[in-house]
């Protein structure tokens, strides 16, 4: 592994520089660990009290990822009911979802879970969260997510390669995550530089964000 | 002047001032201070705060996704003020999220607690500035920000005004001082003022005192010391009397003692010692206050006001005496009456009236009656002031009347408009005048009279020379005949003669060479007399110009068996001309032979005398009587007594060679003893000597004689004289082909036809003269180069040369010299490299040819065509070539390239003689390769001649140049 790890990291970093990325060189290389590390929880199947007050970070992040993008005016004016945040599949949050975004505002808009089987339901969606369970059916969701503007979160590794729009990652214990810029152009998203600011790292055009 | 004290008021003013201004400019700047503090604590405040919030806004998304990393990168951003201490980001929770920190990192601080209801707030506290912000986000409380400054910019603010305030401080302190002084100054002229009665008196050039009843000075101005010379103090310390001037001592206590009684005094003098001894003037007014017993006066020193009075009085007794002891009469008379008003004693003596008739009399009255009206005239027109002067005649007492020249001033005498008049007597001064002015005219009409004389004397000399010139000319031109055929007849050229006949030519000979002598030396004399002579002065050897005269005077010795002997010691060279120089060498050596009786003995002497060189020649002969020695050179003199076969002389000899001698800078003299001998000596300037060793004259090149029959060179006689053309052709026709004109005309004919080798020319002939002739030779190209020898009778060297003459000879002309000139510019015909070949394939040109060329002396060889040519020059040296161009076979251009071709034919003139049209490269070729080209056309004979001529003469000088 070791001997192996200058190549792969020069790898990322072409594919890192060919993005445009801002994020930190050792990115991809924490990332594989957290990866690891995660898989290795995942495979002993013990979700302990790590995991859940990981859960509870990404709900807050969901929210939060509410805050720092706008969505395409027809949408967001046609729209007059709640800002609403979309889980697909298995649900991995339980309550942490709908306790964090209790009383809550976006805007003037309330913020309400819904939890959802099929892409087809997401048409009231600004965000959809598609859970690890979606995993190999993350390619047809995307493509059927086409035309629509919802900003799409997955903790599925790789996502954000996969035309997936935000991806959460992990590194040294926190959660961060990864922003695939041409999807969120593509879907009219206009996302805030204070986002971008934070993300471990972005692909795509840079100048439409950062 | 006394200085003024600095009073004490002014000095406190100074203060006052100083300290009033420095106590407001601190008061302002203190105000300054605090507001500009204020102002930028708020400032500073206002700005941290700014900074904040910016934090805030940036951290807001970092908080959110807890990322701190991001929050410190922002938070670096700080360290762009150098003012900012430290900063801290708090989560919502009031956990430290991010830090900054500007030196290194220190601790953290504390949330700090903001307020209720407020945003942020902030404090100064231990030298910083803490400000503690809310992060807002949405509306929603998201984290706190806390930034510490320091005060550093402000420190340095504060620092500068302190800086200023201090230089202000000193600046307006020191404007302060300046100012006070200047007060004080103003303050002191103020007290000054105060003080001016005492002032004006110091100033006065008046002389101020107090003096009390006592006799004593109280107080005195400075004017005092500086009139006197006396200090104040030593006028204090006596009574004022002991100053003044004993005669005045009465007048003085007189006065003073008015002034006790209480009257005022003005205008009282008397006089005061100086220090020195002498005295001064002074001028008072006085007045005496009796409550002080005192006196105040003021006095002023008139001295010199008296002494110009003195001299007014001297000036006038001086003017008085001008007027009574002035030489000439004067006197005043009044303009209107004309009586007179003054007289002088001159006036007194002169007219003999006395002084009291004189001042009875008026102006008219010492005028003759006619001229009264005339006096009134110029009275009437006097100008008011002006000086005028005229001439007049004046009436004595006794009724002489004389001549004066008058000069008349305005002046004012006693009140009245007069005239001073001075009088001078001209009388004797007009007669002297007119005597002189009658005297010149008769000196100017002598002198006249004396320069009609000289202009008919001269003209009388020059008509004597002239008809000296022309009478020896007419004389020699026969004579000329008559020598040279008689020498012809006795050198028995025209037949033999018999031993009678021979003497009797003998006789002739003689005899017309000792005319021809005579005429030669006349000519010469009449020369030098005209000033006419011309000498062409050049520097030689006395040696080198001795054995031309020798050759000609040893046969005369050797005849009568005298001795010569030569004693040259000079190593100078004279300069002189060459040819008058034996002229005078040969009269003094013919005299000598002349006069020395067989057996005798001649000694020629040459010796260096500093700066001349003399020569002696000394002989054994009969000598010269002491009192014969002056006339020896005297003209037609000739010495009486001498013996009778000797006695043949001309009698100009001497006289012309003492002439030649002084006219180049030399002396000549004779001692002699009677029966005994002469020795002539006689000196010419010596060159100073150039240190440069004179070359030996290179030996002349043998004389060549021409064999006759071949190319005899023609010489061209020009002489309007028959006998003297046979003569010439005599002397030249053995050596030289003759041809003969008589005329320049007909000269300048034959001369382009017959192209001869020479010319003698004759200068006086009828006609074109001479000189025409030679200039219009010269100008004709085809005898330009032809040398011409003049031969005349006339010495005109200069113009000759100058025209060009080859050569000069003046007639009667030898036959020697005659054939060596010739010689010299006709070089001997060389016999075989004269001959022309002549090339052209047509016959008859090539005998019109050789009948020309050989008509005009040359030799020609005849060929028909370009290879016969080639062959004949193979064999044989011509002198030049005449080509045909066009000729069958070979043509012109090769003969011309083949000739060239060969190395010994490389300079053989080549003329081209064509009727073909060329072509300009054909005529280019021909130009380098050939040395003329001609036309056949009417014009070609005599251009022929002339080209052949040129290639043919240039070609023989060429070599003869070669051969030297």
């Amino acid at each position: 592994m070791k001997t192996a790890l200058p190549m792969r990291r020069e790898k990322h970093k072409t594919v890192l520089q060919r993005h445009g990325g801002s994020g930190p060189h050792s990115v991809m290389m924490r990332r594989t660990i957290a990866a690891i590390v995660w898989l290795l929880f995942a495979a002993s199947n013990s979700l302990g009290q790590q995991r859940h007050s990981e859960y509870q970070v990404e709900a807050a992040y969901l929210y939060n990822f509410g805050r720092f993008v706008e969505w395409p005016a027809k949408i967001t004016s046609v729209k007059t009911g709640p800002f609403t945040i979309c889980v697909l599949g298995q649900d991995p949050f339980g309550s942490l979802l709908d306790k964090t975004l209790a009383g809550e505002m976006i805007g003037n808009q309330s913020v309400t879970a819904k939890r959802i089987s099929s892409p087809q339901e997401s048409t009231d969606c600004q965000i959809l969260f598609i859970s690890s369970s979606e995993a190999n059916r993350v390619n047809k969701i995307i493509e059927s997510l086409d035309k629509s503007s919802v900003l799409t979160v997955s903790d599925i590794p790789q996502f954000s390669w996969h035309r997936g729009m935000i991806e959460f990652v992990s590194e040294d214990n926190h959660i961060r995550f990864e922003i695939n810029l041409t999807e969120t152009q593509r879907a009219g998203l206009n996302l805030s530089s204070d986002l971008l600011k934070v993300a471990a790292a972005v692909r795509g055009n840079p100048q439409a964000g950062d | 002047m006394p200085t003024v004290q600095p009073n004490s008021i002014s000095r406190k003013l100074t203060w006052v001032n100083m300290l009033v201004s420095g106590v407001a400019l601190l008061l302002a700047c203190g105000g300054f201070c605090a507001y500009d503090l204020h102002s930028f604590r708020s400032a500073l405040v206002e700005n941290v705060s700014t900074q904040a919030q910016i934090i805030g806004d940036n951290t807001v998304s970092a908080l959110l996704f807890d990322d701190p990393r991001s929050a410190e990168k922002t938070l670096s951003a700080l360290n762009a003020n150098r003012h900012l201490m430290y900063a801290q980001i708090y989560t919502r929770e009031g956990q430290p999220f991010a830090g900054y920190w500007r030196d290194r990192a220190g601790e953290t601080q504390p949330l700090p607690v903001i307020p209720a209801g407020q945003t942020q707030t902030f404090w100064f506290k231990d030298g910083h500035l803490g400000l503690a912000r809310s992060i807002i986000f949405q509306g929603k409380p998201t984290g706190t920000v806390y930034i510490r400054s320091d005060l550093g910019a402000m420190n340095d603010r504060l620092k500068s005004y302190a800086l200023i305030v201090i230089v202000v401080l000193f600046v307006s302190l020191l404007v302060a001082l300046v100012v006070g002084l200047v007060i004080n100054k103003f303050m002191g002229s103020l007290y000054s003022k105060l003080e001016t009665g005492k002032h004006f008196m110091d100033l006065s050039v008046d002389m101020f005192c107090v003096a009390g009843f006592d006799g004593f000075f109280k107080s005195l101005n400075p004017s005092w010391e500086k009139t006197l010379g006396f200090t104040t103090e030593e006028l204090l310390q006596k009574p004022y009397a002991e100053f003044i001037h004993p005669d005045d001592r009465a007048g003085t206590a007189a006065e003073d003692k008015r002034l006790e009684e209480g009257d005022v005094v003005l205008g009282f003098e008397n006089r005061y010692f100086c220090k020195d001894g002498s005295y001064k003037w002074l001028l008072w007014n006085a007045v005496s206050i009796s409550g002080q017993e005192a006196i105040y006066a003021v006095a002023r020193d008139i001295t010199e006001r008296k002494r110009a009075g003195e001299m007014l009085q001297e000036s006038e007794e001086r003017h008085r005496k001008l007027f009574e002891n002035n030489p000439h009469p004067t006197w005043v008379f009044d303009r209107e009456t004309l009586r007179f008003l003054a007289v002088n004693v001159a006036a007194v003596r002169k007219y003999g009236y006395s002084r009291d008739e004189f001042l009875a009399m008026t102006l008219k009255d010492i005028r003759p009656p006619e001229d009264v009206p005339a006096l009134l005239e110029t009275v009437r027109n006097l100008g008011e002031g002006n000086e005028s002067s005229g001439t007049w005649r004046h009436l004595l007492k006794d009724g002489t009347v004389i001549d004066t020249e008058n000069t008349s001033y305005a002046l004012t005498f006693m009140g009245r408009p007069a005239r001073v008049v001075v009088a001078v007597d001209v009388t004797q001064k007009n007669r002297d005048e007119a005597e002189k002015r009658k005297f010149m005219e008769r000196l100017a009409a002598t002198n006249q009279e004396l320069g009609l004389r000289n202009r008919e004397v001269e003209r009388a000399t020059q008509m004597k020379s002239k008809f000296l010139a022309s009478m020896s000319h007419e004389l020699r031109t026969p004579l000329n005949a008559i020598v040279g055929f008689s020498d012809l007849l006795s050198e028995e050229v025209g037949g033999p003669l018999s031993v009678k006949q021979k003497r009797f030519v003998d006789h002739i000979k003689q005899g017309s060479i000792h005319l021809l002598q005579l005429i030669n030396d006349i000519l010469d004399l009449s020369k030098i007399e005209a000033g006419q002579l011309e000498l062409h002065n050049e520097d030689f050897l006395v040696a080198d110009a001795l054995p031309e005269v020798l050759s000609t005077i040893s046969p005369l010795a050797m005849v009568k068996n005298i001795e010569v002997e030569l004693k040259i010691q000079s190593k100078s060279q004279v300069n002189a001309d060459r040819v008058r120089f034996k002229q005078i060498l040969y009269n003094l050596l013919s005299n000598a032979v002349k006069f020395t009786p067989k057996d005798g003995r001649i000694c020629i002497e040459c010796v260096d005398d500093w700066d001349f060189v003399r020569t002696s020649v000394t002989d054994t002969g009969i000598g010269i009587r002491p009192e014969d020695q002056e006339a020896v050179f005297e003209e037609f003199r000739q010495v009486e007594g001498s013996t009778k076969d000797t006695n043949q002389g001309t009698g100009l000899g001497l006289a012309i060679t003492k002439r030649l001698v002084e006219q180049q800078g030399g002396r000549i003299s004779v001692e002699s003893e009677f029966g005994k001998g002469s020795r002539f000596t006689f000196t010419l300037v010596a060159t100073v000597p150039t240190g440069k060793v004179r070359l030996p004259e290179p030996p002349k090149p043998p004389v060549v004689v021409a064999a006759p029959g071949l190319l005899t060179p023609l010489v061209l006689i020009v002489d309007d004289e028959v006998p003297a053309r046979e003569l010439l052709a005599s002397y030249l026709e053995p050596e030289y082909r003759v041809a003969m004109a008589e005329s320049g005309i007909e000269a300048l004919k034959k001369a382009q036809q017959l192209l001869p080798d020479a010319i003698t020319l004759d200068l006086l002939m009828p006609g074109a003269n001479g000189f025409e002739t030679l200039v219009a030779l010269r100008r004709t190209p085809e005898t330009a180069n032809i040398p011409i020898i003049i031969l005349s009778i006339e010495d005109e060297k200069s113009v000759g040369f100058a025209l060009g003459a080859a050569d000069y000879l003046i007639k009667p002309v030898r036959k020697p010299e005659l054939l060596e000139t010739v010689r010299k510019h006709v070089p001997a015909p060389a016999d075989d490299d004269s001959s022309i070949l002549l090339v052209d394939d047509d016959p008859q040109a090539l005998e019109l040819l050789e009948t020309t060329l050989r008509a005009a002396g040359y030799e020609t060889q005849s060929v028909q065509s370009g290879p016969r040519a080639l062959e004949v020059l193979s064999n044989k040296v011509v002198g030049a070539v005449l080509l045909d161009l066009l000729m069958p076979g070979m043509d012109g251009f090769q003969v011309i390239r083949h000739v060239r071709g060969e190395a010994a034919l490389k300079d053989l003139p080549i003329l081209v003689m064509t009727a073909k049209t060329l072509s300009r490269d054909e005529i280019n070729l021909l130009r380098q390769e050939t040395q003329g080209l001609l036309k056949k056309d009417g014009t070609w004979k005599q251009q022929l001649l002339v080209e052949i001529g040129r290639v043919v003469r240039s070609k023989k000088l060429t070599k003869s140049a070669g051969q030297s």
